[in-house]
């Protein structure tokens, strides 16, 4: 594995003293808040011949405090040099959709929409909801969602089918785990 | 007289036992052949991210469990490593340090869960296609396995034996005995499941050929495990980045030259058959290799409830183990990700300071990438391919929908 690391080391060498440290299990990481930056560097490592990496895993978190809400974090794996690279970066509510790069994007990018609300433009596939009921409104790993929701589902007799209606249990969600104390 | 042709939308699912659990699929077709298929997916959601942010680190463990309900311990066991590698588990930090035991006992319960899993994946293809006698002897093999999941840890499925910082407890007596007449009788179950199947004329037809995913496609689409190895490319996480004691064992990694369904099913077969090699040299070591089979730290683990009344850090330790949960010590984003027996199954936590739960759980489920990959997988085929095609990825919708 070291062998074929130097090889990437030539190719990149301002990812020198990172990768040297960067393991399998703990992937090199690269931080930028914008949009071009991101854009030429997920190019290359898509493109790059020697590098070559496949997107493996693309997820979103949400700090509900800041302005760029949403923290982006693109996992790519080159088969090459078994190395990862995880990219990260901060948006507000839309980003670029990277679907014309890698094919396993699409349903990522429809998870990311469904839990986090994050809209992708340019994307050359459809982006709907993927993991939540048809119709279903917010977007659940939100902070400000509850774990609770806000409706209940339940079968009506009269319309023979399942129906929707605001929540009616007291909401307990709010005083989580995280909220309670700091013993 | 001139015709007007149509396509037909058909709903494959969610209902249909070939879906392999709730699998809708539309399928839009000309005449037999297929158009396109759209998996819509999500039925089984339960929101495990979510609900993980509401526990502690220890109370989380159990839904791990549930994701995959036919290999259990291959996903508590990545969880295990990921709050393992919150705690800095270098040298300096002797009472943190895995003892051996624990290793071995985690990499002989890995091996015979991916026997558990492929048991189920090839035997339940098979009877999708239309053979019924291996599903019933499989099943039988797979009882035995959860005998064993049993006897370790008292559930035969959803066990949380594996737990960060080693197992729950040591194995009980005579049952390494057990779990070798096991594997020696098993080694002829697989050679009569393949004098069954492997050379089968109705089998080879309905699969030789179908279902192709080329190497460069299986890569593109995020595919690991047995559906990227049945592609080509010698791709195992056991072997790129070992964990436990993959390292010291003597296996090899199968490879298929095709991609196609046939390929899969032979993969499949071969790592079993390495299963059972894995699983000898972990009882040969197991027999010698005696001690505890947890870390001695009580900031992994509950402290031994003989040292709570003597040990005032015990007591400490035991507090604030049930009240808060692991104390990280390192602050970081602990990540894992190994060889579940479905693919590659990644564990990625976000821990923030003063906060004994998760900020953000991130589970990436093997399934739901090859499940992408069945609309340009299944094009053009015939409608009873893509039963095929289904079995053979292996699907099972507690960790794809998560």
């Amino acid at each position: 594995m070291d062998k074929r690391r130097t090889r990437l080391e030539l190719v990149f060498p301002f990812l020198f003293p990172k990768l040297l440290s960067s393991t399998f299990f703990d992937p090199f990481t690269a931080l930028t808040d914008k949009a071009v930056e991101f854009k030429n560097l997920i190019f290359l490592l898509k493109h790059s011949f020697l590098v070559k990496s496949f997107l493996n895993d693309f997820t979103a978190m949400d700090h509900p405090y800041l302005v760029r809400r949403f923290e982006l974090k693109y996992q790519l794996l080159s088969y090459l040099f078994s190395v990862r690279f995880s990219l990260q970066r901060r948006v507000s509510s839309r980003a670029y959709s990277v679907d014309n790069l890698f094919e396993s994007a699409n349903w990522l990018e429809r998870e990311v929409w469904d839990m986090f609300g994050v809209i992708f433009v340019r994307n050359t596939k459809e982006i709907r909801r993927i993991l939540t009921d048809y119709g279903f409104q917010g977007f659940p790993l939100r902070k400000d969602f509850p774990v609770t929701g806000f409706f209940q589902v339940r079968y009506s007799e009269k319309k023979k089918r399942l129906i929707y209606f605001p929540l009616k249990v007291a909401e307990l969600s709010l005083r989580t785990a995280r909220n309670v104390d700091n013993i | 007289m001139d015709f007007s042709v149509k396509n037909f939308t058909l709903n494959f699912g969610p209902q249909h036992p070939a879906a392999h659990g709730v699998l809708r699929l539309v399928l839009k077709l000309s005449g037999e052949e297929i158009l396109r298929a759209d998996p819509h997916i999500g039925l089984l959601h339960r929101g495990t991210e979510k609900l993980m942010e509401q526990k502690t680190h220890v109370q989380a463990l159990p839904y791990l469990d549930r994701l995959d309900y036919v290999s259990m311990m291959a996903y508590e066991h990545t969880y295990s490593l990921a709050i393992e590698s919150l705690i800095r588990t270098n040298k300096l930090y002797n009472r943190m340090v895995l003892p051996t035991r624990a290793k071995v006992i985690r990499t002989l319960f890995l091996e015979l869960t991916r026997l558990l899993n492929h048991l189920m994946a090839v035997t339940t293809h098979a009877l999708d296609v239309g053979a019924l006698t291996p599903f019933l002897w499989g099943f039988e093999e797979r009882e035995r396995l959860m005998e064993f999941y049993e006897r370790v840890s008292g559930a035969r499925m959803h066990a949380a034996y594996i737990r960060p910082g080693g197992v729950s407890m040591d194995i009980p007596e005579d049952f390494l005995n057990d779990v070798e007449s096991f594997n020696n009788s098993f080694c002829y179950r697989l050679n009569e499941m393949e004098e069954m199947l492997t050379n089968n004329r109705i089998w080879r037809q309905r699969l030789v050929d179908v279902g192709v995913i080329p190497l460069d496609v299986a890569k593109d689409f995020g595919c690991s495990g047995p559906m990227l190895r049945a592609s080509g490319l010698v791709w195992d996480i056991r072997k790129i980045c070992p964990y436990e004691m993959y390292k010291y064992y003597d296996w090899m990694v199968p490879v298929g030259s095709v991609g196609d369904c046939f390929d899969r099913f032979l993969v499949r077969i071969e790592e079993m058959r390495q299963s059972v090699s894995i699983i000898n040299q972990a009882i040969r070591d197991l027999r010698i290799i005696t001690g505890p089979v947890k870390v001695r730290s009580g900031k992994l683990k509950q402290p031994y409830r003989s040292t709570l009344k003597f040990s005032m850090e015990s007591l400490i330790h035991h507090f604030r183990f049930f009240s808060k949960g692991v104390t990280p010590i390192s602050e970081n984003r602990p990540f894992a990700v190994t060889e579940a027996p479905k693919g590659e199954f990644s564990v990625e936590l976000e821990v923030q300071d003063n906060t004994h739960s998760f900020y953000r759980a991130r589970l990436r489920a093997p399934g739901f990438f090859h499940i992408q990959a069945l609309d340009v997988t299944s094009r053009n085929h015939l409608i009873a391919d893509i039963v095929t095609i289904i079995g053979s990825q292996d699907l099972v919708f507690g960790e794809i929908d998560r």
